[in-house]
């Protein structure tokens, strides 16, 4: 019998060796994290409101951009419905509607101007190296001249194609990408320290505005006052089937019984992802309960507390008085401060208990 | 299947849960009164500035080790009510 169990313990070990470090890495299921989503993309920004595109929808500001490795069999849809709008009857039009096979996947935006003719020819695209991250160069000469330039990620300086020109001053980097396994389109909103972009200034570095049937990311074109649209149409939504049928792909590339065994096992244990989003609704929906709440309402009310705001009164002391006493002072109460919260944190650690 | 099973189970269980509980918001009195005592401190901040940037700084680490603790003991909370975990 206790042969019998080594044995049957080497098998189960076995089993989930195979699982995981064979089967599922060969169907991609274990690179989730790092692959780009099949799927078809689209968000007309109707419901959302002008100003600030952060936190509406599913935008959120990134702190940094990813770059995406595409690894799959299927293609991939990026198209822009709503950007053939005229916007104020004077505008840019914007279209994309292509298909990524594996090993050329490509993305592109055309724009055409129907005031001055148009060309049909793609001004930029993305990627010829499994890379897909849209990147939105924003220069700004004055307050109201922008430059958009889009380039793919990995040759962000080299290969970068001009949307729209100017005499730019400062750079603004943008960053766009998808990201599959939380399922959001991010764009970058930080620093960005390659050549050419010096940074933000705390400004929004993306418009999203228009009318109210005509709402979307736009740039203003600067040459007639008219703005163009970006991104009128980028992803909310994902297909879990899609994923799922990246996994059966991969398992029917097995040969007869491990592509069952492996369909099977993809069938009963790989969630799909509407299950999986479904707990990031819920996360967002506890910081507003309590006890978490709490935690949450006094980070930010404090998160107000700085010595910037306008003084409610003024203190001054005569120059020599301030050297000589309030100076080191100054120093000595804050060491006293330091020591004693020192104090309180290891009694205050040292009594706690769980 | 299975996962997405259980999965969906335990959302149903935690939405219904929060769902109970009403959403709470920090009184404007507190978000007032810390507005106003920023003044103050930036008052203080031209006359002694390493003391109010201690202060400054002891009360937002105070804050956030009260913050985790809270939330460890409400985790705690919580696994203690799983039948035969406790």
């Amino acid at each position: 019998m206790p042969i019998f169990r080594k044995q049957h313990s080497f098998l189960i070990v076995l089993f989930f060796t195979v699982l995981f470090f064979v089967i599922f890495p060969k169907t991609g299921i274990a690179q989730v994290s790092s692959t780009t989503f099949p799927a078809l993309i689209y968000d007309n920004f109707d419901s959302y409101t002008l100003g600030t595109i952060d936190g509406q929808g599913n935008w959120v500001v990134d702190s940094q951009p990813t770059r995406i490795t595409v690894n799959y069999t299927q293609q991939l849809q990026v198209s822009f419905p709503y950007a053939l709008k005229d916007i104020g009857g004077n505008s840019f039009h914007a279209t994309s509607t292509t298909a990524l096979g594996e090993g050329t996947q490509f993305f592109w935006i055309a724009f055409t101007k129907n005031d001055i003719g148009y060309t049909a020819d793609p001004v930029a695209f993305f990627s010829a190296t499994y890379q897909v991250l849209f990147s939105f160069y924003l220069a700004r000469t004055g307050d109201y001249e922008y430059c958009l330039m889009m380039t793919p990620e990995n040759v962000c300086v080299s290969d970068r194609r001009f949307v729209a020109s100017t005499n730019p001053v400062v750079w603004y980097p943008i960053g766009i990408y998808w990201n599959n396994y939380l399922g959001i389109v991010r764009y970058y909103d930080g620093e960005w320290t390659s050549d050419h972009a010096i940074g933000l200034i705390g400004t929004p570095t993306m418009f999203f505005y228009g009318s109210n049937s005509d709402k979307g990311i736009f740039m203003d074109n600067f040459t007639d006052n008219s703005l163009f649209p970006i991104t009128t149409g980028v992803s909310t939504t994902t297909s879990s089937a899609t994923l799922k049928q990246r996994a059966y792909d991969g398992c029917n590339q097995w040969i007869f019984p491990s592509n069952y065994i492996c369909s099977a096992l993809v069938y009963l244990f790989l969630p799909d992802y509407f299950y999986l989003s479904q707990f990031i609704v819920l996360k967002d929906a506890m910081l507003n309960k309590p006890p978490f709440s709490y935690v949450v309402d006094t980070f930010t009310a404090f998160g107000g507390l700085n010595a910037s705001s306008t003084p409610a009164f003024a203190l001054s002391a005569i120059g020599a008085i301030q050297t000589v006493i309030f100076d080191n002072l100054d120093i000595g109460i804050a060491g006293v401060i330091w020591l004693f919260f020192a104090l309180w944190l290891i009694k205050r650690i040292g009594d706690f208990v769980p | 299947m299975i996962l997405n099973f259980l999965l969906n189970i335990v959302y149903i269980f935690v939405s219904t849960v929060i769902s109970i509980i009403p959403d709470s918001t920090i009184p404007d009195f507190i978000t007032d009164t810390i507005a106003t005592v920023s003044t103050y401190f930036s008052a203080f901040y031209s006359f002694l500035p390493f003391v109010t940037s201690t202060l400054i700084a002891v009360v937002g680490i105070f804050i956030t080790i009260e913050g985790i603790i809270l939330l460890i003991k409400v985790i705690n909370w919580f696994i203690r009510k799983i039948p035969f975990l406790n």
